[in-house]
């Protein structure tokens, strides 16, 4: 008897709800990491959010930075340094930041 | 032990690219283009026991001198400079071993806070270096 493995085993491993959770929980702790470290100018409190995404085929979970001055607070301008909360925020949730910018 | 990163990054790109001002803050002057050097975090690399090995993430702003379709083209060649050189900087510096630089991200994000908005680029690198003290290889 041959062993024939789940070519979609990773995509359904992923969509699990648990996996999905966990997702949900690290995504969490990194949002509310950034909302402590934003400098911004238009100061909302819990700009940062999390959006879940994720449909049956994907897990997509999301933090977002809904403050419209959000980008000079991230990367700074020439009046203001590059206080970079959300990226500090994910190092300092003990994960490994990678960037993958939407591609025009 | 951990190494000044910022500095040596910018120390070698005032070295290496030529003609542009290279700093950790803004230039007094900002009609002619330039880079800002902004240590953004760093970690520990393996064991995190050993405070020795490190991924210093870095951010690389590089600044047309002016705005609009010419700034931009400055501002990408600038930032092309950039990276060029950035490939390179791996070896042994006085004060650190430099092994790899991993890019993660460029984009073009026009600074706002200048009218009209300022060309730049954006360019995020992980350098991974380990403290050098002069005697081990």
């Amino acid at each position: 008897m041959a062993f024939l493995p789940n070519p979609r085993f990773l995509q359904q491993l992923e969509v699990e709800d648990g996996t999905v959770q966990a997702l949900e929980e690290a995504a969490e702790e990194v949002a509310a990491g950034a909302n402590e470290l934003r400098h911004s100018f238009y100061r909302e409190p819990g700009a940062v959010l999390v959006r879940n995404e994720s449909s049956r085929v994907a897990a997509n979970v999301y933090v977002v930075n809904t403050d419209p001055g959000g980008h000079m607070d991230e990367w700074g301008s020439v009046n203001n340094e590059a206080y970079a909360p959300l990226r500090t925020a994910v190092s300092n949730a003990g994960l490994e930041f990678e960037e993958s910018p939407k591609q025009s | 032990m951990i190494v000044d990163m910022e500095a040596i990054a910018t120390a070698y790109l005032d070295t290496v690219v030529t003609g542009v001002a290279v700093s950790g803050e803004t230039p007094r002057n900002t009609s002619q283009s330039w880079v800002k050097v902004t240590q953004i975090g760093t970690r520990v690399v393996g064991n995190a026991d050993v405070d020795h090995f490190h991924a210093y993430h870095i951010q690389f702003d590089c600044y047309a001198s002016e705005g609009g379709p010419v700034g931009q083209v400055e501002a990408f060649d600038l930032y092309q400079d950039v990276r060029a050189a950035l490939v390179n900087l791996p070896g042994t510096t006085t004060d650190a071993h430099i092994s790899t630089v991993r890019f993660t991200a460029a984009l073009r994000l026009p600074d706002e806070a200048f009218e009209p908005p300022r060309q730049r680029y954006v360019l995020d690198a992980h350098i991974y270096a380990g403290a050098y003290d002069g005697v081990s290889s």
